[in-house]
């Protein structure tokens, strides 16, 4: 039985429980060690699960967001050549 | 499940006698003597389409968020704002010749049939009896896509004031 | 066959288009024109699309709005499809992503990789990546890259290439409409883009009558109310609208919106003026087996039930007494089918409108409040739950748990303001609680960066109405710093300022109020630099 906080790479909850365990205790490092947010969909349904896992282990408020980058959405890079060369 | 008393904002629907503490509940003479409107929309929300459609002015809301109020003698049991109530919380009550009568919104499928037999259910969902539908009207007020509007004809009048909804059980015959 | 779409309806004539056949792994499939690939598979009875990626567990789609991702499948020959928001095509041939890793995935299993391993082991040497990659890839079910490039094929052309205009609005929803009215009435070239088919955002899948004041919306059905909306843009020839087309970057040095649409084209798109309307995310739960094919978002439910008629199950439970679970209980119930219950952890109150829970229970259906859900039962598909009564600090009181026959649970427990593309725009963000998740500090005229807007759910979230009182005033606003001014403006704005506030009043809106007030400025570009 498992409690799943991130669809896109499996990450269960006790997952994101045993980082934080072991030191990985804020946001952005808890992202790089497990995978969370960094699927297709971007951390569209882990990131607020993920933040409350972390707010009740830490008893910390999370108030910062992680940064975001684009693009948000996964997109071919032969799309993006494309568009580039055509600039020219 | 229900090993505590719930306040009515737990439990999501109001008893009669809570309805009756917010007056909200017409007197027994005016029940007796037309078909008459009550509003079962107790809290602050901002909504007001049934002040809006009443063509007697029966209904008061003092602000956009205030609940509304019926006045019973201007009420003319014209069924407009049971069709428009988005929060479906608009029935009509009367009791006549002994036996009771509601009109309520209906929104389900098996479309109403005059003389429909229904179960008859009360604003927890208990099935409280049985009843027949008398004509059943499909209308459209401020919106393309109607509602019907119903009334249903019970024996027992006490049960008017507890009737809220109908499950169409069909044809009398 | 099985066939679970719905065909008698109190309210909704489904309007399905032509039928057409579609293959999954080779088995034809009655399917219409206007569902989606995962809404017609659905609607044959399938339940799941893949397996995941690490512990190989069923997954079928869970938002139907292209968010989660969980619905991926390989739609002729291209990869990691998201199937919910593709529509049909006759002849389209589907297949679940094979995985070789269906075999291994006791091993993997056993070895514990961290998930990442199978995205970035083996990225060096260069020259092996490609084979290697191939090998993960088809061992985690990924997809295999796409035999040859795929060139886009010339029919169904998305917009292509790169475009100047004056006002760009992301998001199709009430509050980007109403935007691009009010600008586009007045004269201002607009773009509004929405990565939908059609324009409505969540209006197109709400069936019941609005709240409101009855000037704006009330009484009005949602879906109805956005299809006036669409049709007052339509008078518009100054209002270009790009559906099927998601907004993915924005680059504030070229100061260049990034735009994805159908076929993998591409629009660069420079505007004046942004308005970022994008609405928001479902939140969700964590339970054990949360991710059954059968866990479904109250709004992946509401559009399966409302859009493309069809049922998602027979008999299914809700969690969350917010209006949204509570309008899904409805509209399940109007669509015929069972709800056993409609159960969340709340204390004090059933968070949503009275009405809206007393008319659900007349029909009876419960509404529990002090309860939440421990598991779901099910091995492929949601089979059951189990539930259990809580103590007034959230722990489940032993003893209590109860098991309820169910085939699908729905999950409406709130929204997320989308924020992604917001913070692009190097905004300041706040988090607020009452507002929902992480929301941009911005001035009265809704600016929270230099040259971008915000309106509706993905600012505050609220309702449809309020969403559109602030697309207009975002609109107006943007309208005026295009230096056009009238006196007329400056009435409408003082119109629209008046009725948000009377749509505020009650006291479900006192804590919001005052969040608001508390991110509103008079001067963003002092909070920014
Ligand atoms: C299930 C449910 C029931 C509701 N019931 C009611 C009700 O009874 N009464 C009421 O008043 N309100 C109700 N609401 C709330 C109301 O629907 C929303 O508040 C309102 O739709 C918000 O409008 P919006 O324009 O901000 O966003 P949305 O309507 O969400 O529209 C946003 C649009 O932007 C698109 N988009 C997002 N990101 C991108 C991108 N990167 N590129 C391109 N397009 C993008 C989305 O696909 C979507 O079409 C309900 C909401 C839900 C979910
Ligand atoms: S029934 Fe008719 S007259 Fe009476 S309150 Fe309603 S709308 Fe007014
Ligand atoms: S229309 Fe219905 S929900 Fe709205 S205020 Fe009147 S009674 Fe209440
Ligand atoms: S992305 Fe398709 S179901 Fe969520």
């Amino acid at each position: 039985m498992k409690k799943i906080v991130c669809r896109c790479h499996d990450v269960t909850e006790s997952d994101i429980e045993d980082a934080i365990d072991s030191g990985y205790d804020d946001f952005e490092s808890l992202k790089r060690i497990t995978g969370i947010t960094t699927g297709q969909c971007q951390g569209k349904t882990c990131m607020d699960l993920a933040r409350g896992i972390l707010e009740r282990k830490t008893g910390k408020p999370v108030t910062q967001t992680t940064r975001i980058r684009s693009p948000i959405d996964p997109i071919t890079l032969g799309s993006l050549v494309k568009s580039t060369a055509k600039k020219k | 499940m229900a090993d505590e008393e719930l306040k009515a904002v737990q439990r999501g629907y109001n008893t009669r006698e809570e309805l009756e503490e917010l007056n909200v509940l017409p007197p027994e003479e005016i029940v007796a003597s037309k078909r008459i409107a009550m509003i079962e929309c107790t809290e602050e929300i901002p909504c007001n389409p049934c002040a809006y459609i009443c063509r007697v002015d029966a209904i008061t809301k003092d602000s956009l968020s205030a609940p509304p109020i019926v006045d019973w003698e201007k009420c003319t049991g014209c069924t407009a704002c049971v069709a428009v109530c988005p929060g479906l919380s608009v029935f009509l009550q009367q009791i006549k010749d002994g036996k009771g009568y509601v009109t309520l919104p209906y929104e389900l499928l098996p479309a109403p049939k005059d003389g429909d037999r229904v179960e008859l259910q009360d604003r927890s969902g208990a099935v409280v009896g049985e009843g027949v539908i008398v004509k059943p009207t499909y209308q459209a007020r401020g919106d393309a896509y109607p509602r019907w509007v119903v009334t249903v004809e019970m024996d027992d009048p006490a049960l008017s004031y507890e009737v809220r909804s109908i499950r169409i059980l069909g044809d009398q015959k | 066959m099985v066939d679970w779409r719905i065909y008698e309806h109190p309210i909704l004539e489904f309007d399905r288009g032509e039928e057409v056949t579609i293959y999954l792994d080779g088995e034809p499939m009655k399917a219409f024109e206007s569902e989606t690939v995962a809404a017609a598979l659905y609607a044959n009875g399938l339940r799941e699309f893949s397996k995941s990626i690490k512990y190989r567990r069923p997954r079928g789609f869970f938002c139907a709005i292209g968010r989660c991702s969980t619905c991926m499948m390989e739609v002729d020959g291209v990869p990691n499809v998201r199937t919910c928001i593709v529509m049909v095509k006759a002849g389209m041939r589907i297949k679940r992503q094979k995985y070789l890793a269906e075999y291994l995935s006791p091993i993997l299993n056993l070895m514990k990789l961290p998930p990442q391993v199978y995205m970035r082991l083996m990225t060096r040497p260069g020259i092996i990546y490609k084979p290697a990659m191939m090998v993960m890839r088809q061992l985690t079910g990924l997809g295999a890259f796409p035999k040859k490039v795929l060139d886009p094929p010339p029919q169904n052309q998305g917009a292509q290439g790169e475009i100047s205009t004056e006002f760009l609005i992301v998001g199709g929803g009430p509050a980007g409409m109403q935007a691009a009215i009010e600008a586009g009435q007045r004269g201002i070239s607009v773009v509004i883009v929405d990565d939908k088919d059609r324009l409505g955002g969540q209006l197109v899948k709400q069936t019941h009558t609005f709240f409101s004041d009855i000037k704006y919306a009330a009484g009005k059905r949602g879906f109805k109310l956005g299809e006036e909306m669409i049709s007052q843009l339509d008078q518009l020839p100054n209002v270009r609208v790009i559906t099927e087309t998601s907004a993915v970057g924005y680059y504030p040095k070229e100061d260049i919106m990034l735009l994805k649409g159908p076929n993998n084209t591409t629009l660069k798109v420079n505007a004046k003026k942004y308005l970022v309307a994008t609405g928001a995310y479902e939140k969700t739960l964590v339970f054990e087996n949360n991710d059954l094919p059968g866990v479904y978002g109250a709004g992946g439910v509401q559009t399966l039930l409302n859009v493309f008629g069809i049922k998602p199950g027979n008999r299914g439970i809700l969690l969350g007494t917010g209006n949204v679970a509570l309008m899904v209980a409805y509209h399940l119930i109007q669509a015929g089918i069972e709800v056993a219950g409609v159960y969340a952890p709340s204390f004090r109150r059933v968070r949503g409108y009275f009405v809206h829970a007393a008319k659900i229970q007349r029909h009876g259906v419960p509404v529990v409040t002090r309860h939440t859900i421990v598991k779901a039962l099910g091995r492929k598909e949601v089979k059951g739950a189990i539930m259990t009564k809580l103590n007034t600090d959230y722990s489940h009181v032993p003893g209590s748990q109860f098991k309820v026959d169910c085939d699908f649970i729905c999950i409406g427990v709130g929204l997320n303001p989308a924020y992604d593309l917001v913070q692009l725009f190097n905004p300041k963000m706040v988090r607020s609680g009452v507002l929902g998740g992480f929301v941009p500090i911005r001035d009265k005229t809704y600016r929270f960066a230099e040259n971008a807007y915000i309106a509706g759910d993905c600012g505050s979230i609220e309702e449809a109405t309020t969403a559109v009182l602030e697309g207009g005033l975002a609109g107006l606003h943007v309208t005026e710093a295009l230096d056009i001014r009238s006196e007329e403006i400056s009435e409408k704005i003082t119109e629209y300022e008046h009725a948000l506030e009377e749509d505020r009043s009650s006291p479900f809106s006192a804590g919001l109020k005052t969040a608001m007030n508390e991110i509103t400025v008079d001067d963003i570009m002092e909070v920014l630099t």
